[in-house]
């Protein structure tokens, strides 16, 4: 079974992912061959039950070089705001996120999604929300961890 | 200087916001592929659209709206500071 465990972060549910654009972009046109570029990243993710969608950090957008593709309306404590989409796919690294030595049990692909830009800060890179939760299980556990069980 | 495709996929934006109510009935959920500030098409998937986009407008001036009249919960970040509303 595709899974992942770990203990919560502060009271937080935090597991590794990898990052990239779902279309990569279009070589450049030159006289020289090269290698089509299609940058995927490593980062922390929130596992969100009160998030609607998936979000990412303003900074790992920057760093992995996104296309936006359009706006996404979100309601906050301050009222409503706009917020940048992209179209991204997200890998989630299985096993205990726990073991910083841990070999890669393997890489759960998760469909191309939308999901919108917020604000970086200390705490993760990204947001998971219920638009991927809701198809797979995630429980707290006796003791402070945390499990989510993956879905094909 | 705003850069053409950022400009698009705003004006794209302001006219979805506009017609949403006219699409949420046939298309709520699914993803609204936008050019020149009309829907070219809807598809199930944010990737359809998008690989659709990329084949009918290579200079990538188009954009990929949900149908949706509900704004998402931030959830967390709910507390925090989004991107303020330009329109």
């Amino acid at each position: 079974m595709a899974q992942v465990t770990g203990t919560l972060i502060e009271g937080k549910p935090i597991v590794d992912i990898t990052l990239a654009d779902a279309l990569p972009a279009p070589p450049e046109v030159s006289s020289v061959s090269e290698v089509n570029s299609f940058s995927v990243r490593q980062y922390r993710a929130l596992l969100d039950t009160g998030a609607d969608i998936t979000c990412i950090c303003e900074h790992a957008v920057r760093e992995s070089g996104l296309k936006q593709y359009g706006f996404e309306r979100m309601i906050g404590a301050v009222g409503p705001s706009l917020h940048e989409t992209y179209i991204v796919k997200i890998g989630i690294l299985l096993g205990d996120s726990d073991d910083a030595d841990r070999l890669i049990n393997g890489l759960f692909q998760l469909e191309p999604l939308v999901a919108a830009k917020i604000k970086d800060n200390k705490w993760f890179d990204l947001i998971i929300g219920t638009d991927i939760l809701r198809n797979h299980e995630f429980a707290l556990t006796r003791g402070g961890g945390f499990r989510l069980e993956l879905f094909g | 200087m705003t850069h053409p495709a950022t400009s698009e996929l705003h004006e794209n934006y302001l006219f979805f916001q506009r017609s949403v109510a006219k699409f949420v009935n046939e298309h709520r959920g699914q993803y609204a592929l936008l050019h020149a500030q009309s829907v070219i098409a809807f598809f199930d998937k944010p990737i359809e659209a998008a690989l659709a986009g990329a084949s009918q407008f290579p200079d990538g001036k188009y954009s990929v709206q949900k149908v949706t009249d509900r704004p998402a919960d931030l959830g967390f970040m709910a507390y925090g500071a989004g991107d303020r509303n330009p329109d």
